[in-house]
């Protein structure tokens, strides 16, 4: 039979007509586009060789390329001149000749009539048939055909199946990211096979194991990046996804609640939180940070994500200047970032499903009291509607805005907005006076200011503040009138909070403290000349996110306002005591107005009462405000209030999820000439390239539409994109080399059918991940032993072929858990906060970190969750994942590298997590055994000469630690969950020694 | 089944470094073997490397200003700024300006410090740099540096790996990818940082960004630990250690014979060198080793730390054969207190460069060690909050080289009469690049990785070799 296969191979290659997508266009992308290519700018001699026509058509120089005569075609010509000769192409300082198989075929190609194709990724993937196989026996399914197909084109021949216990712990790391139990190995048939499989990708693991994979795609982190790099509460996005994958989500939801969930018909609180997809961009609000700079940044991070993690194009060559080699232009580049300008960067408060309970019960509780206050009162109608008539008869004030500027040299930005107010973004600083310049006041004589602070979307929860809950301190007002600052003699304000004393350290705890004390509450402290006393919005959870509103009358009114030199001076001093906390009271949007009258009490309602109180038709939401305003300040009530008070203080604290909205009126998008932010040219709609698949007919140019037509069915590169990367995580290496581009400069795919086939399996699977992944798992490419041959070794090093099984290092995240799972410390809580595991202190300080940062050591068994949820600080990347390369989330990873170095060696054997780990298990060898805790490492039971190995280490190191050496180790790394008084020191230290090794086992990291 | 012949075969390591390809990925592989094969085939990521072309400097010692150093008030004297200080800036030179902090409008400032003529070359630098000065004929000076980031973080990434934008490989990993390294027993780029805070970019300043992560910088320090995770927990002797990585080790070897996957040999070599870098580093960081007379050539105070700790221990790494080692000073930030905080800055870095300077000079070492000094950007003619402080200024500064193949005593470029823009031989940061790669030995338009379907380098498209300060 072999003789017989070479020679079917030989003649294909021998007749087989010269293809242009696969053999012809990479030569000239590679050795051409750059100067003959889609960029007009950097074109030489008029000649462009990436559209058929044009290449005809030929140069300055005459045709390049005559179909069937390579004689007159002046690119042969070229190439084939003496290396050294000025004309010779490519340019002899730029680019090596190209080598003789190259010119043959591109000759050959052209003596054959140059047949021009497109390039395969940009054409939708349709299912291709079968190949034929000899080996009808050993496909499982049909990647097998494909598999098999070409190794027997190569003479190669598949591996034998791996051992039952090697497959089932490949099963369980690939699927779950955790390594069998011991029961789980001792009881497995092969026979169940198909049922184990099922249970894997039904556990709940799974959607974390693979929420991983595409966290680095989504380039998840838990802080902000840049200088400051503050801390994020981003961990609802993260469990949105582990939830999203476990319920077998389409891709194309997936993909379309993350770039737009926002959008869709009744988003929930999930569909928002999906959002945080695209708010995973960093931000920069380091002290002179222009936010507009950063937006902009933060958006042509989103078109690149979107392009390596979505659509396996690269886009970034596209902000500069059009692609050098894919057909992207330098407007469809800003077409695409069109749809992704009109964000806004918002926040919502995220609640979990048992706060959500809370809440509501609260709600009840506060609702039957009230209910309680109206049946006891029985007259509160007559009562109630005289204190709205009396209010509403009250005189009104005349209020002027006033037109207002920050001068001065600080770091933080206030922008002026339409309507007069300012809002402040950008750098948050955590003390300051913000000293504002007023254009001449249209207001003659002065009485009274009144300052209002506003909602906007841009603050933490709405604002009104830019605290991390969205609430304000003013510690003191100032109207500065031609240098002297003038007195109010009373203050009032919408809300009045109790005095409190405020501890604004909750990030970083570690920061240089300031010896005075901050106290918040009402009005009055506004104006008290004290400025370690602050009026505050806060008002508990639940209720500090309203628009607040203070007025303050003077002493003596000013006169001749228009004629003086007027300032006013936000000081702001209950932020953190150092530029290096993180925590701020800053007022985030205000509006200041002035009038000649005294205030009256309506003056002084919350703005949203009033509004409800001036509305011709109230909204029963704006009943129960009025009814709860009213009721609150009426002091018949006092006992019902204070039971009411007592209620609202349990209210749930939430997290500031981040998510994106759309701004009201789309931003206008202009085209960056060579990217650079302050050289803006024409308008560019939103669009999408035109060649990639056409936008749905008809529908809006929302972002809505942009995400459906990024899962559209006839996307060429999504589906292929998707499933290229699931490969690569099970074999190392995907289809295509290079996962985050199939565009023309990729690599040829090793299995360009079986990217196809698989592409569209998906698709028409209700694009499926867990069918993609049961049919991996379930093929005999996969299920095969991994082991090397020499054969193979020097064939097919780096296995592209898959003649054998996929073995490789485990990621950084499953060799965390399997040190936690194989110790038994392991607590697999789904979800939730962050956690903050071990790691030395000196890395979150100064001058290794840049400011201090919180890492809080977890002291219970939240220590020992898996990797997944680790808080990740941009900045400082978490030690032992980092060693291990896991992605900082700087930028969208869609393939990690995968190294081997001596600090791993020392990581996995001295930091104190891996040490704890080797404690317990070494506490379970001595209640088990060593052949027992080594089969739960590697699956299998250790061989006779391996165990022998191993005892003698546990005998020799009992002898090697003293008593003393073995209660150090012991007190030191001794987990919280393991009582060490239960163990006789050395032989617990002995066996330690032991578990350590099997911990750095390669066999232990690696996914056999 | 066909390894039988290769578990024969495989007992042999010295087969399998000299014969046998380690496709995968990026392995941190050293052995003696290895080294001895330097060459192009040489399947370990870190053994030396050729360059393109004979090579001026065979190391770098990148000394980090973060914050931006006052190049007004330090190198770049402007007696027109003194006459002008306290009056408006010329408004066409405000066209277009961008600040962080300040309102461009802000009146003149004049330098704080006194200037000197120092060397033979009579390079000026301010008085409060007296032991800089006294190697200014080693050091060539270019006051035209610009970039075009005035933010810290990101003008900080720009100037560590060519780019604002995150990412990116930082000049340490390009180097180390290009040459390799001398070394088995330790990284081959370090990273140590000193100052009052940390580098504004993070850990982002020494990634590998999409190079093989084996090109990070990896962090030592002057104090405590060298590296981290380098002790042995509390309680394990070496004797214990040594015992766990034979079995490790053995159990590894024995594996390989069953699977043959090449890289678990890999790991076997990098737990042997694991163990010996824990010999090393200690030795290596412990600067307490060298006589008094080089400690106070220094100023270097064991146990302490400091800047002068850390360019003592720059050398020492360097003479053990790291390629790169990158010491982030980040202190320079004077928005205020300008005259105390350059007082104090100088004192910390002054001696302690020149130190360096001399010392690597006095072992043969300057010629093929090149260093280079100075921070992401500049700071404004104009004032900030105050008399005593300057804001961030992206359009002129100072750096620094010294070493590896630099002419001594060399002043190049200008800035304008007020030091707002350099105007002649202005210098852009992949000029400075292009200009290190080139004293190794690289074309830095030919020393590429493929991502993203595309050749990257550390210069883009950029990057000029400064022909006029090379010897």
């Amino acid at each position: 039979m072999r003789p017989l296969v070479i020679l079917l191979c030989l003649a294909s290659t021998v007749f087989a007509e010269v293809d242009f997508a696969s053999e012809i266009q990479p030569i000239l992308s590679d050795n051409c586009y750059v100067c003959h290519g889609p960029d007009e700018k950097s074109r030489k001699g008029g000649l462009r060789l990436d559209q058929q026509d044009l290449a005809l058509k030929g140069g300055d120089s005459g045709p390049a390329i005559v179909p069937g005569n390579p004689s007159k075609s002046l690119i042969l010509s070229r190439i084939n001149l003496p290396h050294g000769d000025e004309d010779h192409m490519p340019p002899p300082d730029k680019k090596d000749p190209l080598a003789p198989k190259q010119k043959d075929l591109l000759e050959q190609w052209i003596k054959e009539g140059a047949k021009w194709g497109k390039h395969w990724a940009f054409i939708p993937p349709e299912r291709p048939k079968l190949p034929k196989i000899k080996n009808d026996a050993w496909p499982k399914n049909e990647i097998d055909h494909f598999i098999l197909a070409r190794l027997e084109a190569e003479g190669l021949d598949p591996s034998s199946p791996t051992v039952p216990r090697t497959l089932l712990r490949r099963l369980h790391l690939d699927l779950i990211g955790l390594p069998p139990s011991l029961t789980d190995l001792r009881s497995f048939q092969p026979s169940e096979l198909e049922s184990r499989i099922a249970g894997l990708l039904a556990s709940p693991h799974y959607g974390e194991k693979w929420a991983r994979e595409w966290l680095d795609v989504a380039r998840y982190a838990d802080s902000a990046g840049y200088e400051k790099d503050l801390p994020r509460e981003m961990h609802f996005y993260r469990d949105w996804v582990v939830k999203a994958l476990n319920k077998d989500m389409g891709y194309d939801d997936f993909i379309i609640k993350q770039i737009a969930g926002d959008l869709v018909p009744d988003a929930t609180q999930d569909d928002h939180i999906a959002t945080g997809y695209l708010r995973n961009s960093m931000t920069n609000e380091e002290g002179g940070a222009k936010p507009e700079q950063f937006r902009i940044e933060g958006i042509f991070d989103r078109v690149d994500a979107v392009g390596k993690g979505i659509l396996g194009i690269t886009t970034q060559c596209a902000r500069c200047h059009t692609h050098k080699y894919d057909p992207l232009t330098h407007d469809e580049y800003y077409g695409m970032f069109a749809y992704l300008n009109s964000i806004r960067e918002a926040s919502t408060p995220a609640y979990s499903v048992g706060q959500h309970t809370q809440i509501k019960q609260i709600k009840k509780q506060i609702t039957a009291l009230e209910n309680r206050l109206k049946t006891e009162n029985p007259d509160w109608q007559v009562v109630y509607q005289d204190w709205q008539d009396e209010l509403l008869k009250s005189p009104r004030t005349t209020w002027t805005v006033q037109k207002i500027a920050q001068y001065g040299d600080a770091g933080q930005k206030y922008q002026s907005l339409p309507d007069g107010s300012l809002i402040n973004q950008g750098y948050a600083a955590t003390m300051m006076s913000a000293p504002f310049q007023h254009q001449s006041s249209t207001v003659g004589t002065i009485r009274s200011v009144r300052l209002e602070l506003l909602n906007d979307p841009y603050l933490p929860l709405n604002g009104p503040g830019r605290s991390m809950a969205g609430t304000a301190a003013l510690s003191e007002y100032l109207l500065r009138v031609d240098g002297k600052d003038a007195k109010f003699k009373i203050a009032h304000a919408s809300v009045n909070p109790p005095e409190a004393k405020i501890d604004p350290k909750r990030y970083p705890l570690n920061a240089e403290r300031g010896p005075d004390e901050r106290i918040t509450g009402g009005a009055q402290f506004a104006i008290d000349g004290n400025h370690k006393t602050a009026w505050t919005t806060d008002h508990g959870p639940g209720r500090s996110n309203d628009p607040q509103i203070i007025v303050m009358e003077l002493d003596e009114p000013i006169t001749k306002a228009g004629t003086r030199d007027l300032r006013t001076i936000l000081v702001q001093r209950h932020g953190g005591f150092n530029s290096d906390d993180n925590q701020t009271f800053n007022i985030g949007r205000f509006r200041l107005s002035f009038s000649s009258q005294s205030p009256t009490p309506f003056d002084t309602l919350p703005p949203r009462i009033r509004e409800a109180l001036l509305s011709d038709k109230r909204s029963p939401q704006q009943e129960a405000l009025v009814f709860s305003h009213w009721r609150s300040h009426n002091p018949a009530f006092a006992d019902i209030n204070q039971q009411i008070e007592k209620l609202w203080k349990k209210h749930p604290t939430p997290a500031v999820a981040l998510v994106a909205k759309a701004v009201e009126k789309p931003r206008v998008t202009r085209l960056f000439e060579r990217g650079e932010q302050t050289k803006p040219q024409h308008e560019v709609k939103p669009n999408t390239p035109a060649f990639l698949n056409p936008l749905p007919k008809g529908d809006p140019a929302s972002r809505l539409t942009f995400a459906k037509w990024l899962v559209a069915r006839d996307s060429p590169t999504t589906a292929r994109t998707l499933v290229n990367r699931i490969w690569q995580s099970y074999f190392g290496t995907g289809l295509v080399e290079s996962p985050e581009d199939l565009g023309l400069q990729s690599p040829r795919p090793s299995h360009p059918e079986l990217l196809d086939w698989l592409a569209v399996e998906l698709m028409e699977n209700d694009w499926s991940m867990k069918h993609i992944h049961r049919l991996i798992v379930s093929s005999a490419t996969y299920q095969q032993n991994s082991a090397h041959s020499s054969l193979l070794r020097e064939r097919d090093p780096n296995n592209r072929l898959l003649a054998r099984g996929p073995r490789t290092r485990v990621p950084a995240e499953v060799l965390r858990d399997i040190q936690l799972s194989t110790s038994g410390l392991i607590n697999l809580e789904i979800g939730g906060r962050c956690v903050f595991p071990p790691a030395p202190e000196f890395l979150f300080q100064k001058p290794v970190s840049y400011g201090p940062k919180t890492w809080d050591v977890e002291t219970d068994s939240q220590r020992y969750r898996r990797a997944l949820y680790t808080f990740r600080f941009r900045s400082v990347p978490y030690p032992m994942l980092a060693v291990f390369d896991a992605a900082t989330g700087d930028a969208a990873c869609v393939r990690r590298t995968t190294s081997t170095t001596p600090l791993q060696a020392l990581t996995t054997l001295n930091e104190s997590m891996s040490v704890e780990a080797a404690v317990a298990l070494g506490a379970r060898i001595l209640q088990t055994s060593i052949a027992d805790a080594f089969e739960h490492c590697t699956s299998r039971p250790p061989d006779a000469a391996e165990l022998s190995v191993l005892t003698q280490l546990f005998e020799s190191q009992k002898t090697a630690f003293t008593s003393k050496s073995a209660q150090e180790l012991i007190a030191t790394y001794h987990p919280l969950t393991l009582d060490p008084s239960s163990q006789d020191p050395v032989q617990l230290a002995a066996a330690t020694s032991v578990a350590q090794a099997l911990l750095n086992l390669d066999e232990t990291m690696t996914k056999n | 089944m066909n390894f039988l012949s290769d578990i024969q075969r495989a007992h042999s390591r010295r087969w399998f470094l000299k014969d046998c390809g380690l496709g995968l990925g990026a392995i941190a592989l050293t052995s003696l073997e290895a080294r001895a094969n330097a060459n192009p085939g040489n399947p370990n990521p870190l053994a030396p490397k050729r360059s393109h072309f004979p090579a001026k400097a065979k190391n770098v010692i990148f000394l980090y200003m973060g914050g931006a150093p006052s190049h007004l008030d330090l190198f770049d004297y402007k007696p027109e700024l003194a006459r002008l200080n306290g009056t408006k800036p010329p408004a066409e030179l405000l066209k277009n300006y961008q600040s962080a902090f300040i309102n461009p409008d802000n009146n003149l400032l004049g330098p704080k410090f006194k200037f000197k003529k120092y060397g033979k070359a009579g390079t000026q630098m301010a008085e409060i740099l007296p032991h800089l000065g006294s190697v200014a004929d080693d050091i060539a000076v270019i006051r035209s540096m610009h970039t075009e980031a005035f933010n810290h973080a990101p003008a900080q990434i720009l100037l560590s790996t060519g780019s604002q934008q995150f990412g990116r490989p930082s000049l340490g990993s390009w180097v180390t990818y290009g040459l390799g390294c001398d070394t088995d027993n330790l990284p081959a780029f370090v990273v140590i940082s000193s100052g009052s805070k940390g580098p504004s970019g993070g850990n982002a300043n020494f990634s590998s960004g999409f190079l093989p992560s084996v090109y990070d910088g990896v962090q030592f320090r002057s104090v405590g630990d060298p590296v981290l995770y380098l002790s042995n927990p509390k309680g394990v002797s070496k004797g214990n250690r040594k015992a766990v990585i034979d079995a490790i080790n053995e159990l590894n070897n024995r594996h390989f014979e069953s699977v043959g996957d090449p890289e678990i040999q890999t790991r076997i070599a990098a737990y042997e060198m694991s163990a010996r870098m824990q010999d090393v580093a200690p030795e290596v960081t412990d600067i307490s080793r060298e006589p008094d007379h080089i400690q106070k050539l220094y100023g270097a105070e064991p146990g302490k730390r400091s800047f002068a700790n850390n360019a003592l221990l720059a050398r020492r790494l360097v003479e053990r054969g790291v390629r790169f080692v990158e010491l982030f000073h980040e202190s320079w930030d004077q928005h205020g207190g300008l005259v105390g905080g350059l007082k104090k800055n100088c004192k910390d870095v002054d001696q302690a460069c020149a130190a360096l300077i001399k010392d690597l000079k006095q072992r043969g070492m300057l010629e093929d060690t090149l260093i280079v000094f100075g921070g992401e950007f500049g700071r404004t003619p104009m004032t900030q909050g105050g008399t005593d402080g300057r804001d961030h200024h992206p359009n002129a500064f100072t750096m620094w080289l010294a070493g590896g193949g630099i002419k001594g005593g060399v002043n190049h470029g200008k800035t304008d009469d007020l030091g707002f823009n350099a105007v002649e031989d202005k210098i852009h940061i992949h000029d400075l690049n292009a200009t290190i790669l080139h004293q190794l030995g690289f074309d830095h338009e030919k020393l590429t990785t493929r991502f993203q379907g595309r050749d990257f380098r550390l210069t883009d498209v950029h990057g000029h070799v400064i022909k006029p300060i090379l010897s």
